[in-house]
């Protein structure tokens, strides 16, 4: 990788409102040996601070390589990052910072708990980033209230003693507890319940809403995608292939199939709708609002 | 034939209270049921509500507390019987990683028949033949942990079919796995079916459960209902109690059909499209 | 990223000495370690390198791989060397040091003619033997030398030591090692992102801050062996009795060939070795 392309920031009109930014963003593992191979190749990629992206695509597309990047778990090779108006091209960003800023959850999330007691877990991160000791337990306490946990009977019990549903949020109790501005996901309902699946969810999005958390999730699952994203970042073969709002993106049917990826059964209710002449609003993607959609559509048209 | 039979089956795990004294936790409780066979059969509710102890029950990794399981006749509290048991019950777990005995595809295929004692040619002949079933032929020599999820499951249930078992148990196998993964499991496990195998599909996603024979719904250890999947998916009272939700193309036709709008309850969000297109037009 | 651990350093090419039996080859490597330490002179030295670059050539194995395996003990052999280099006295006391400086009272550095020997010797020594090893490794897979150990260790029985357990253990780890390092990367990455510092502080602190990666690893292996003892169990294993194995390991004309070869090398160094000092009309060989 040359030094010589290396990019600055003023030459890039980072956007005022910009969380995550990234020019020409190239990642190649085990460069220099016969095993080389390219995970990343020119991604551009713009996200503003309150946007929930989804990123999508399969293994070895290069989404786990670029997520990883954002918060310098991998360092950028060659090409130009700033996450939160910091460069993470720089040779020594100031990772603390920037680590408590972003927080990640990791696949089975519950597999990297590791304390004593619930408390001591979730304030692990809270005692690296050296917050101030009586704050907390505070800030642990308003973690674990907010993934719907009761403070006072969970805070010394053993986390290895919980179910994995409470495992699983308590994990991201330890997280949200420094309180970051950029969330990312890895795959955060994989191996749950529908109702452990919509619990984790609805925390993400209030997050999101309400707190104007930047979040970022891999999923596979295309229905939550559907439900969830404002906007959809496909990855394929190292790069973006598509970057738009889930109701563009999965009306894109043939190229959906193409990639292998499956149509959410709301996006493919209202794609069948859209070819026989009935839009209804983009707005409508869980199955109660495509109801009231069908259902007005159906009144409007009796009248 | 019923091949599998609980009678009024429990098993407690052995738990601390939190004094520090052993109590118990409840893993099922009262469960009577029996499966066919030659059915596909599908036990479904949420994490915890004693499905996969259930599972375990099945092949004697547990022996049940009060009551009785019989496999193929066969008592499983029996530790004679527990060979002959296992030899007709293949299961399959959630972890792919975790049940791989060797790292050589072909020998962890192995490991089932040379455990039964069988003969060296006949042995090749079981793996070769297990993992044609499951469409893993030529990986044979491959490292399993090269392979993407859905094909270690699939070495696994090759593995499972190594030993010639009348039933096979999926055990949440699909649980970890991608859309795409979860898609060759199944693929393979309704195959199988299709040539005569028992298969006991354990699974949370109700997406799978459309194509089954029956449906068993458990909930804190109890069997709470059993059907063929339109009926318990009809039943949106039981699904909401027990924390399941049905696939949402059949929630929106059961509910267009709440609403006036007659369309025939169906799994193709595509299909039920046209059919409100149908009833918008008239 | 890193490359396949569960195939070792295995340097895969269908050569004279891959498709030998792995216990031949085992057994032939124990040999060749064995007879080193009975070489005395640089010659025999020589002919030990010329025989051994000889199977590196009928193996298709490129020498560059061979000799990769030496970096590993780099530090080792400059030691040793250095150490007899400075350490070893004269062969007899008529030889006088080769160069000796003093640099106060009572303290002497000499360097002998004999120490400069037995350093090139124990150097050459350990050279050969991380060669010879290599050429094992690199030809065989882990898995046939699992296998093979077995097959070599079942005397053992009849002293109740558990072979088949002992086989079968070295074959989970195998297949374990893979998802272990996964783990342990995947435990380690999820700390830093909570902002575990593991490169600053002096060793205490380091050492503490294993401990977050250090618990879930054990967690995850409990857990980890208790699904595999279920799957295990599942598939009907009950222990080493009336055990089969589809593995078939036979011997063919190459392990013939071979062993007779490498003993017969050997055999010639052994007797060398006892005859030293008394055939004075191959003295050269004792050089």
């Amino acid at each position: 990788m040359s030094k010589t392309e290396k990019l600055t920031a003023p030459d890039l009109q980072i956007p005022q409102n910009s969380a995550i930014f990234a020019k020409g963003l190239n990642f190649t593992y085990n460069a220099k040996s016969n095993f080389a191979k390219h995970a990343l190749t020119n991604v551009d990629i713009n996200i503003d601070k309150g946007e929930f992206v989804a990123i999508v695509g399969h293994t070895g597309s290069g989404k786990t390589t670029f997520v990883q990047h954002i918060n310098a778990l991998i360092r950028v090779q060659s090409g130009y990052l700033n996450v939160l108006g910091q460069d993470l091209s720089a040779r020594k960003p100031d990772l603390k910072a920037l680590r408590k800023q972003v927080g990640m959850v990791f696949q089975y999330p519950e597999y990297q708990l590791f304390a004593d007691t619930v408390l001591a877990d979730v304030c692990f991160g809270l005692k690296n980033f050296q917050v101030d000791k009586d704050k907390q337990t505070q800030m642990a306490k308003e973690a674990l209230e907010l993934v719907g946990l009761e403070f006072d009977k969970v805070k010394e019990k053993s986390p290895f003693d919980l179910s994995g549903g409470e495992k699983r949020r308590v994990a991201l109790a330890g997280v949200l507890a420094m309180k970051p501005q950029i969330l990312v996901l890895d795959e955060p309902t994989a191996g749950l319940d529908p109702r452990g699946k919509t619990e984790i969810l609805t925390l993400v999005k209030r997050l999101n809403k309400e707190e104007g958390v930047t979040v970022m999730m891999v999923s596979h699952d295309m229905n939550e995608v559907y439900e969830n994203a404002d906007r959809v970042l496909v990855f394929r073969d190292g790069g973006v292939a598509y970057d738009m709002p889930p109701r563009e993106l999965f009306r894109l049917e043939d190229e959906i199939a193409s990639m292998n990826l499956e149509v959410p059964a709301m996006a493919a209710f209202c794609n069948e709708l859209e070819r026989q002449g009935f839009v209804l609003s983009d707005g409508c993607k869980t199955v109660d609002e495509v109801l009231a959609a069908v259902v007005a559509l159906k009144e409007a048209r009796n009248v | 034939m019923e091949i599998i039979k609980l009678d009024n089956v429990s098993y407690y795990y052995k738990a601390y209270n939190d004094d520090g004294s052993v109590g118990s936790a409840m893993g099922v409780e009262g469960v009577t049921l029996s499966v066919e066979e030659g059915a596909f059969v599908a036990l479904v509710g949420h994490n915890g509500c004693g499905k996969s102890t259930l599972a375990k029950l099945l092949n004697g990794l547990l022996i049940p507390k009060s009551g009785k399981v019989t496999v193929n006749g066969l008592d499983t509290a029996d530790k004679n019987n527990i060979f002959e048991i296992r030899k007709n019950v293949g299961m399959v777990f959630q972890n792919p990683d975790n049940q791989m005995v060797a790292s050589v595809v072909e020998e962890d295929v192995a490991f089932g028949p040379e455990n039964l004692g069988v003969p060296q040619k006949e042995i090749v002949a079981r793996v070769n033949e297990a993992l044609e079933a499951v469409g893993m032929s030529e990986y044979v020599k491959s490292s399993p942990h090269r392979l993407s999820g859905g094909q270690k499951q699939r070495i696994a249930i090759a593995g499972a079919l190594a030993i010639r078992p009348k039933v096979l148990v999926l055990d949440e196998s699909t649980a970890m796995l991608d859309p795409l993964g979860r898609k060759e499991v199944l693929e393979v496990a309704h195959k199988l079916n299709a040539n005569g195998m028992t298969v006991l599909l354990i699974t949370h996603f109700m997406e799978e459960v459309l194509d089954c024979d029956r449906v068993i719904v458990m909930n804190g250890g109890h069997v709470v209902a059993a059907g063929t999947p339109s009926e318990i998916f009809n039943n949106a009272a039981l699904l909401d109690e027990v924390g399941l939700k049905a696939p949402r193309a059949i929630e929106l036709s059961q509910k267009l059909i709440s609403a006036g709008i007659d369309v025939a309850q169906q799994s193709d969000a595509r299909a039920l499209g046209g059919d409100v297109c149908q009833k918008l037009k008239n | 990223m890193f490359r396949d651990v569960t195939f070792g350093q295995y340097y895969p090419a269908s050569s004279f000495v891959h498709s030998m039996d792995a216990r031949v080859k085992l057994l032939l490597t124990l040999l060749f370690l064995v007879g080193i330490f009975f070489v005395q002179s640089f010659v025999v030295y020589g002919f030990v390198a010329v025989f051994l670059l000889t199977v590196i050539f009928v193996s298709r194995v490129p020498l560059r791989s061979v000799l990769r395996s030496i970096k590993g003990i780099i530090v080792l052999l400059v030691l040793t060397a250095v150490i007899n280099v400075f350490f070893t006295k004269g062969a007899d006391a008529a030889e006088s040091p080769l160069w000796a400086w003093s640099p106060w009272n009572g303290f002497t550095i000499e360097i002998y003619v004999n120490g400069l020997k037995t350093a090139g010797k124990i150097f050459l020594r350990l050279v050969l033997l991380v060669m010879g090893s290599s050429v094992l490794t690199l030809t065989t897979t882990p898995v046939d030398l699992t296998h093979a150990v077995e097959s070599l260790l079942k005397p053992l029985k009849l002293i109740k030591f558990p072979v088949h357990e002992f086989a079968l253990i070295m074959s989970l780890t195998l297949s374990f090692i893979p998802s272990l390092i996964d783990e342990t990367d995947r435990i380690i990455r999820a700390q830093k992102a909570r902002g575990a510092d593991f490169d600053t502080g002096g060793l205490v602190k380091r050492a503490k801050a294993f401990v977050p990666i250090l618990i879930p690893l054990l967690v995850g292996g409990f857990r980890r062996a208790e699904e595999l003892a279920n799957a295990m169990n599942s598939r009907c294993y009950e222990g080493a009795t009336k055990r089969t194995c589809m593995r078939v390991m036979k011997l063919g004309w190459r392990d013939a060939v071979a062993s007779l070869l490498v003993v017969a090398f050997f055999a010639g160094v052994f007797v060398l070795y006892g005859m030293r000092g008394q055939w004075n009309f191959i003295t050269w060989l004792y050089y």
